[in-house]
């Protein structure tokens, strides 16, 4: 398996930038697609450990697929796709940012984060002009995930054990308050039904909720470890069915409308996000040692490894139309990566 | 938020460390820039533990604190730079701006933080912190720590509240050393008998004795012995007696502690002392009276020699060993169990070496029906609870702790752990013991099969199929260092009430023996004599230590650990069980067991017995070193005061007192037979004419008979009976 991953790298093209290199410090050639050895000798300049950059938590791509958004402590960052061109940055009120989702039509995006231990913000901003909308700051800890219900309503799950349902048009009282996690919450996913809401975090537990009752309607606990993310399949007839990606380093797949774990597959390093192709043949995975690992759902195993950065890369995103990969992470390190 | 006059606040203590730093870290070939970071290893953690962020009750707990989780005292800093840094999207770390970091946020207590105030915002700790997170917050390390020199190890004080200054060294890899001191723990075991201020490591006794104070930098703990003498006055032990190298061991340390021995016993508590430690009896009326009228000098060392050869040693020695073993019908098989027991029954009586004991319990194989030390693999339900009872058992070291986390007082790592249970997952564990080639054991911090290891060594190669052959080659070695001092640390304990090492299954440079040298002697001379059990049980029993008086003078009143007097201990259930049958002259009935059979004999330790229940035994399930002994506890008290335990059997057809009633004894020698009975000595003349005068007060037969009983009922509850002294 491991020859077979080396020589699927060989094959990799790899477009990278990092913040560094966008402020003048950095003077790697963009756009350039990569061979291996490069990719080492940048990997071994790196290897120093120290980061420069924050790190980016969260990446997206816009509807069109034209430009993608990726959020750090330093604020919401367009770039140009494919290029990775930086193209703005948008400072918000938070010290952390988390989270980052279009809004279903594209009209709008929500940045989520916070200030630690202090406040948990959405801030939704009209799109493409990035002007401030709406603040949400009810949360006492800062938001990890959000996920947009319609055009007027979104949900966020945050560190203070709480999701929350908000509507754009009331800032400061959530329409429905879910409680039962029993630690900090790392993820969402809202089936096609717009009421079913599946959500995982450091508890171990993926919950399935029925937002219209704001019931629990049961929690599945076969993950060992904190899960850090959750994807659906995109494309499925029958039952809906989800991933998740947990600290226990597999990826599980469940059926949340039964409460059924139909399969999982261990990797041999700890996903930290996860994101379906838009055909849902695959999953992609993004690692802690800076790989991402493509996954088979039906056969449960990884069919290719793929260097992407150094150290952690905690955020993965599918172009909606053409499956290339974009992934971010430690140092600021943003890579295009296609299979 | 900003840190201000932050050029003020660098004080002394921190102005020094980052000299030191600068000082030792540079060499020929580091950078000025590198030799200026801090390393997160060797500069940070210790900043973590100093303040207790990583500590059990804090972060370092098996499940963090508040959704963080530090490796307990910074055992594991790869873990710990990825919690700081990495996880939670990195947001504990603001490299944005620095002092904004949830890291230092908490501690500062600049935002609600469960531990309250850890840190001024102010302090260096705090600077450090900062100053680490501006360069990057990297993880880079320059050397790895070697050892940590503490001074001085030992103090003899000569008075209370003398001032010791404490110092801690620090010795990398690459030759380097540096004072640590001030990011250095001391702690004292017992903090109302030694004091050490934090700020300027100086430790004063506060109570006269011997006291341990723990040093702890990084992952390195190291023991200070302080002793204050408990009289100022010198004592001249030199002219005591002394039988062999232990009385040697022991009085050297009695003389540093100025403390006076209480005198040798007399020959009758002698007797009973050694009769109860090497057969678990009592020794007859005749045999009292055949010993107190012997006079040969040597009698004493004849009746240890005579008693580690009789039958009942075997029997009771063979209990102890079961127990140690927890011997024990595994899903109701007690043919396994009885194989095994008859087993150990046979190794006792033919003195097999404690060595040969163990190769065969760790390399066994076969059908435990019919190979007794199979069923050693049968003694727990899993490779991991196997692992933590060998450790104990062989090593007399509890690897339990090191199943979550590395051990925070000692070197065990989980990867020992892991690695001892990944051999025993190789064992086959059914009816029939074997090799179970596809065997392993999940590394919980990997999620992958733990690698078989030695503890502590090395490990074993992937494909090793001869684990347990390798273990029991280093366990068994001369050179190991556990194996010899665990069990004579037991027989000590076993014989004299309190191991030199206590607990005794708590080996660790933390927990140090009272009397290291004695327990390297005496391991020494076990090794040297052939892992004989009986070698060092019968040199235990001839030092005059041994056979001090249990009454402590007004010099030696406090001690509990330096053997200045014998400790009276309470009979273990079996014993005492069997020893009010014995002088009752009633029988007491076990389950299915016929008819005489005696407590120490039974092999399954649930066989049904309510005068065991009642007494307080030990099922075996989990080590019986740290049972109480019988009537410990007030339930067990009230019902041998109160229960049918002995009221239903004093005076009942067949008993000792009936049949003496019968006979036609005079009630003087019905008290004096008693007291040879029970007690094991003659009553004194107090006692007597005591007795006399209360009995010449009863004028009835009737009368007199009831007085017996009730003289019989006291003679059996009182101290003097209940416990070996």
């Amino acid at each position: 398996m491991r020859s077979l991953h080396i020589s699927l790298l060989l094959a990799v093209t790899i477009t990278t930038t990092s913040f560094a290199q966008q402020t003048g410090r950095g003077t790697l050639n963009q756009h350039q697609p990569t061979d291996e050895a490069q990719v080492d000798a940048e990997r071994s300049l790196k290897s120093a450990r120290i980061a420069t950059e924050s790190p980016i938590t969260a990446v997206a791509f816009s509807p069109d697929g034209k430009s993608v958004v990726a959020v750090s402590q330093s604020g919401l960052h367009v770039f140009a796709w494919p290029a990775l061109d930086r193209l703005r940055t948008i400072k918000t009120s938070a010290s952390n940012l988390h989270c980052v989702e279009y809004s279903p039509s594209g009209k709008c995006i929500a940045i989520g984060g916070g200030n630690p231990s202090e406040d948990g913000i959405v801030e939704i901003l009209s799109w493409p002009a990035g002007e401030l909308l709406t603040k949400f700051d009810d949360h006492s800890d800062s938001v990890r995930s959000v996920a947009w219900v319609d055009e007027t309503r979104f949900l966020t799950a945050s560190i203070d054990r709480e999701i929350k349902l908000w509507d754009l048009e009331m800032p400061t009282n959530p329409i429905l308050t879910l409680e039962g996690h029993s630690r900090s919450i790392h993820a969402l996913c809202l089936l096609t039904d717009n009421k079913t809401l599946i959500s995982a975090g450091i508890d171990q537990s993926v919950r399935v909720w029925d937002l219209e009752s704001g019931e629990l309607i049961r929690s599945m606990n076969q993950h060992i470890k904190p899960v850090h993310a959750l994807a659906l399949r995109p494309g499925m007839d029958g039952l809906p069915m989800i991933a998740s990606a947990a600290g226990d380093r597999t990826i599980r797949l469940w059926q949340p409308t039964i409460g059924r774990m139909v399969r999982y597959v261990r990797l041999d390093a700890e996903p930290l996000d996860i994101a379906w192709l838009s055909d849902g043949s695959r999953i992609v995975a993004s690692c802690v040692d800076g790989r991402i690992r493509v996954v088979d759902p039906d056969e449960v195993m990884v069919t290719q490894t793929l260097y992407a950065i150094d150290e952690w890369a905690y955020a993965v995103a599918i172009h909606p139309t053409d499956r290339s990969i974009l992934v971010g992470g430690s140092n600021g390190q943003l890579r295009r990566v296609v299979p | 938020m900003k840190l201000p006059n932050r050029s003020q606040l660098r004080l002394c203590v921190f102005a020094a460390l980052r000299a030191t730093i600068v000082l030792f870290a540079v060499s020929s070939t580091t950078t000025a820039e590198e030799a200026d970071s801090i390393d997160f290893r060797n500069d940070l953690i210790p900043v973590f533990t100093k303040h207790g962020c990583n500590a059990g009750a804090c972060h370092g707990a098996a499940i963090g604190r508040g959704g963080f989780k530090l490796s307990l005292y910074g055992g594991d800093p790869q873990a710990d730079y990825e919690a700081i840094v990495r996880q939670m999207g990195g947001r504990r770390v603001n490299l944005l701006n620095p002092d904004e970091s949830l890291i230092f946020l908490k501690p500062a207590e600049q935002v609600e933080h469960g531990g309250g105030s850890v840190f001024d915002d102010e302090s260096d700790s705090a600077q450090l912190l900062i100053d680490w997170i501006k360069q990057g917050a990297g993880n880079r390390t320059r050397r790895d720590l070697s050892s940590v020199e503490i001074t001085p190890r030992k103090r003899v004080a000569k008075s209370l509240g003398e001032p010791v200054t404490l110092r801690a060294v620090a010795k990398y890899s690459d030759g380097t050393s540096r004072d640590v001191t001030g990011w250095t723990i001391f702690s004292a075991e017992d903090p109302s008998a030694v004091d050490v201020d934090p700020e300027s490591a100086v430790a004063k006794v506060l109570r006269r004795g011997r006291h341990i104070v723990v040093a702890r930098y990084l992952s390195k703990v190291v023991p200070i012995e302080l002793v204050v003498p408990l009289t100022d006055s010198n004592v001249d032990l030199v002219g005591e007696p002394r039988n062999n190298f232990i009385d040697d061991e022991i009085l050297e340390s009695l003389a540093t502690l100025g403390m006076t021995p209480s005198p040798p016993c007399d020959d009758a508590t002698y007797l009973r002392r050694v009769y109860l430690d090497l057969t678990g009896r009592l020794p007859s009326a005749e045999r009292v009276n055949e010993f107190l009228e012997d006079s040969r000098p040597d009698k004493r060392k004849v009746l240890v020699d005579e008693l580690l050869q009789v039958e009942e040693f075997t029997e009771y020695w063979t209990l102890q060993l079961a127990k140690l073993l927890r011997i024990r019908p595994q899903q109701d098989d007690t043919e396994g169990a009885m194989t095994y027991h008859k087993w150990v029954a046979e190794q006792i009586e033919n003195d097999v070496s404690y060595k040969q004991i163990a190769r065969a319990l760790i390399m066994a194989t076969g059908d435990t029906h019919k190979f007794g030390p199979a069923n050693f693999y049968r003694t727990d339900t899993g490779q991991r609870e196997q692992a933590e009872f060998a450790s104990e058992l062989f090593m007399g070291s509890r690897l339990r702790c090191a199943n979550c986390h590395n051990h925070p007082l000692d070197r065990w790592t989980q990867d020992d752990y892991h690695g001892l249970a990944a051999i025993f997952a190789k064992v086959d564990r059914g009816r029939v013991v074997g090799e179970k080639l596809n065997g392993q054991t999940i590394h919980p911090r990997t999620l992958e099969p733990a690698i078989q290891r030695i503890p502590g060594k090395q490990f074993l190669a992937e494909n090793a199929t001869d684990g347990c052959r390798q273990l029991a080659d280093w366990l068994t070695d001369s050179s190991n260092p556990y194996f010899a001092k665990a069990i004579v640390n037991r027989l000590w304990k076993r014989m004299m009430g309190r191991g030199l090492v206590e607990p005794v299954d708590d080996f660790r440079d933390t927990n140090p023996a009272t009397h290291p040298a004695l327990l390297d002697k005496l391991a020494e001379d076990f090794e040297a004599n052939g892992y004989s059990l009986r070698h060092t049980l019968r040199l235990i029993a001839n030092s005059t230590t041994y056979a001090r008086s249990a009454d402590a003078i007004v010099e030696n009143k406090d001690d509990d650990r330096f053997y200045s007097h014998a400790a009276r201990r309470p009979l273990e259930a079996e014993v005492l069980s069997d020893a009010i049958s014995d002088v009752l002259g009633i029988a007491a009935k076990y389950g299915s067991e016929p008819e005489g059979t005696r407590a120490v004999m039974l092999v399954n330790p649930k066989t049904r017995s309510t005068a065991l229940d009642i007494l307080g035994r030990c099922g075996r399930e989990e080590s019986c070193e740290n049972t109480p002994g019988a009537v410990g506890g007030l339930p067990q008290k009230l019902h041998l005061f109160n229960g049918a335990l002995l009221n239903a059997r004093i005076a009942v057809q067949g008993s000792r007192l009936n049949q003496m009633h019968a006979s036609g004894k005079r009630p003087k020698e019905i008290v004096n037979a008693f007291y040879l009975t029970a007690l094991n000595r003659p009553p004194s003349a107090r006692e007597r004419e005591h007795w006399e005068r209360q009995l010449a007060e009863l004028k009835s037969n009737d009368a007199q008979r009831a007085f017996l009983e009730d003289f019989v009922w006291g003679l059996m509850t009182c101290e003097e009976f209940v416990t070996n002294h």
